[in-house]
């Protein structure tokens, strides 16, 4: 394992677990179980297995260091794409939820208090400490899943060229 | 064994995790407070819509079906695990056979081609948590990567 290599490969898994959990829209592919953070954890460690300098077996040790560090590096560049997209498009969020309980059947009285509560917090100010606490925690453990995932195809496409 | 205990660990978190989510419904009566702690610790990953979402008691539970299933999918995975010893590593193609069903139903969802069922999203899920669940079993259950390989490689290597 080497330190830089393991930075360089989460800086790229966690730009793309970044883009794909703050982006407008694209976001919405979390809805299927987190599949964006899993993906950037999974491009982490097949960009850290592209910079060895010779094919070499991943281990799971590297495996876990790689998506934690990618989880990381993740939840702070989230942070600052969810600012980013904050200044451009203001609660963005809240609005898409608004429209989507307005255009369903049955939705209860608390879901409108919840969005009420939420639009209130917001108002307030990007609040970015909770946002930052909530991706350092759910970050890394998904991008752990992808990069352990990415392990096995890593370690096949190895076996088998040998 | 190392692997394992992690794999252990894994199973009980996977099983503390279950229990919560479907603890809420139950707990909404007795323990409110503790039911919703538990439903924002489980909100954090799941859009917990409740017209999505299977019911206990006439309350939602914590997640939605997808998730719901996912989750199952994996309990049943590493219980096959526990049972079998080891599990080995399928052809890619049928990852993918599995994974692309809630890919589908997601975006024709999306588009507004049609609107899925609950038994849609519950088998869809379920066959994603399978894939991801096993392939994560596969990864955690040995370092010496002898189950990646083919059944007469991985003799091979053993008897070497």
């Amino acid at each position: 394992m080497e330190n830089q290599r393991i930075i360089s490969a989460a800086i790229i898994g966690g730009i793309t677990a970044a883009v794909l959990t703050t982006m407008p829209v694209i976001n919405l592919i979390n809805c299927l179980c987190c599949i964006g953070v899993i993906f950037g954890g999974a491009i982490g460690l097949f960009y850290y297995a592209r910079l060895s300098p010779e094919p070499e077996v991943i281990t799971q040790p590297t495996a876990l260091t790689v998506g934690i560090v990618t989880g990381l590096f993740g939840a702070f560049f989230a942070v600052a794409l969810e600012w980013i997209f904050y200044e451009m498009f203001g609660p963005w969020q809240i609005e898409f939820a608004r429209d989507l309980a307005e255009n369903m059947d049955d939705v209860p009285a608390y879901v409108e208090d919840i969005l009420d509560e939420l639009e209130n917090q917001i108002a307030s100010g990007f609040n970015w400490g909770s946002i930052l606490l909530e991706n350092l925690i759910i970050l890394p453990v998904f991008c752990l899943v992808g990069a352990m995932i990415a392990r096995v195809f890593i370690n096949r496409n190895l076996i088998e060229k040998q | 064994m190392v692997q394992k205990k992690r794999i252990i660990i894994v199973f009980a978190v996977l099983n503390l995790w279950i229990i919560g989510f479907t603890s809420v419904p139950l707990l909404k009566t007795t323990a409110p407070t503790l039911a919703n702690s538990i439903s924002d610790v489980v909100g954090r990953t799941c859009h917990q819509i409740p017209n999505r979402s299977l019911y206990i008691d006439g309350s939602p539970i914590a997640v939605c079906a997808r998730c719901t299933a996912v989750y199952i999918a994996g309990w049943v995975v590493l219980i096959l695990y526990f049972l079998r010893g080891k599990i080995r590593l399928f052809p890619g193609y049928l990852y993918l056979l599995c994974t692309a069903p809630m890919i589908l139903d997601f975006i024709l969802e999306k588009m507004s081609i049609y609107h899925n069922l609950t038994a849609v999203r519950l088998i869809t899920g379920g066959l994603f948590g399978l894939t991801l669940f096993h392939l994560m079993i596969v990864s955690m259950q040995s370092d010496d990567d002898v189950s990646l390989h083919s059944r007469g490689q991985a003799w091979k290597i053993k008897e070497s």
